[in-house]
């Protein structure tokens, strides 16, 4: 699977030019406090990552840098297509301190739990 | 007659292990096998439970279908296969008058943990991603990505000089670019009049 899963055509928003997308391949782990998600996103900087959370939907899109040209191409196995996949968020994440970090074409999701559903002691007064 | 009895043991042997690669491996394509691969051979194709696969069988359809397509789309027919497990990073090969250069996409990698040779004409791009190197206590629920140690060769389309050999990694692509020497490069013949 070193290119694409799956393309994500029936959710890329409806624009004069279509574009494909490709699913960044995806590792979720969870502890008590926190939900990571980390993607895999080579080729994609800063500029070209668009993280956007709307109601309960987070929505990751990469644009791959334009890379130089390198001439006349022989073989050729990466697909130019940039990244896009949506996760559905659970209630019990607080989307207001989700906080993100790219580094070396990984990008770390950490979503955190909410404070109030984390347990807690009730101390007998 | 012995050295025939020992061949033989040996065969059968190596027919096992094989067959083992194809259980663990083959299983979840069980949908799909059971169209493509005659009916002699299905009993190399055995079930498994799919809720003993970390995979779901739609992920491995997928990337059958991405193979297909990989296949059709010419790519000389001898790309890298990872229907069979592996990691094979993605790689390009470009080339113009004065260099070769090589992409692949290698996300989350040490630059000290990629190894560049060149013997014989070939490029060989090797190294390990290392999974520990996420350190996180708690359950890991979805687990696409692809860490272990990984291998790439290619045949360069023209001869280099090795000694200007220069590698970049950023944002996850490294860049090998590959001078041409002399000799490889493209030279124009002026044919003399007698």
């Amino acid at each position: 699977m070193s290119t694409s899963t799956f393309t994500t055509a029936e959710s890329a928003p409806e624009t004069a030019d279509r574009r494909l997308y490709t699913a960044p391949l995806a590792t979720i782990r969870r502890n008590g406090e926190a939900t990571t998600v980390f993607l895999d996103l080579p080729g994609v900087d800063a500029a070209g990552l668009d993280i956007a959370i709307e109601e309960d939907r987070l929505t990751v899109t990469g644009r791959k840098a334009a890379r130089p040209q390198y001439g006349d191409p022989v073989y050729t196995e990466i697909r130019d297509l940039d990244y896009r996949r949506v996760f559905e968020l659970a209630p019990s994440i607080d989307t207001t301190r989700i906080s993100a970090s790219l580094k070396d074409g990984v990008l770390t999701l950490t979503l955190p739990k909410a404070e109030k559903l984390k347990p807690r002691k009730i101390a007998v007064s | 007659m012995r050295n025939l009895f020992i061949t033989s043991y040996l065969c059968g042997f190596a027919f096992a292990a094989r067959r083992k690669l194809w259980k663990e491996d083959a299983s979840c394509l069980f949908a799909v096998s059971s169209l493509l691969i005659p009916s002699k051979t299905m009993n190399l194709i055995h079930y498994r439970n799919p809720e003993r696969s970390v995979w779901s069988p739609f992920d491995r359809l997928a990337t059958l279908q991405q193979e297909m397509n990989r296949l059709f789309e010419g790519n000389f027919g001898e790309g890298p296969s990872n229907l069979f497990g592996g990691w094979n990073p993605p790689l390009d090969v470009y080339q113009d008058k004065d260099n070769v250069t090589v992409t692949v996409e290698l996300p989350g990698l040490n630059k000290d943990e990629i190894d560049i040779s060149i013997h014989e004409g070939a490029l060989s791009i090797s190294g390990e991603r290392k999974q520990e190197a996420e350190k996180y206590d708690g359950e890991t629920f979805r687990s696409e990505r692809h860490f272990g140690r990984f291998l790439r060769s290619v045949h360069l389309p023209a001869v280099v000089d090795a000694d200007k050999v220069t590698a970049s990694y950023k944002d996850g692509v490294l860049t090998v670019v590959l001078p041409k020497s002399e000799e490889g490069k493209p030279r124009q013949i002026t044919v003399n009049a007698s």
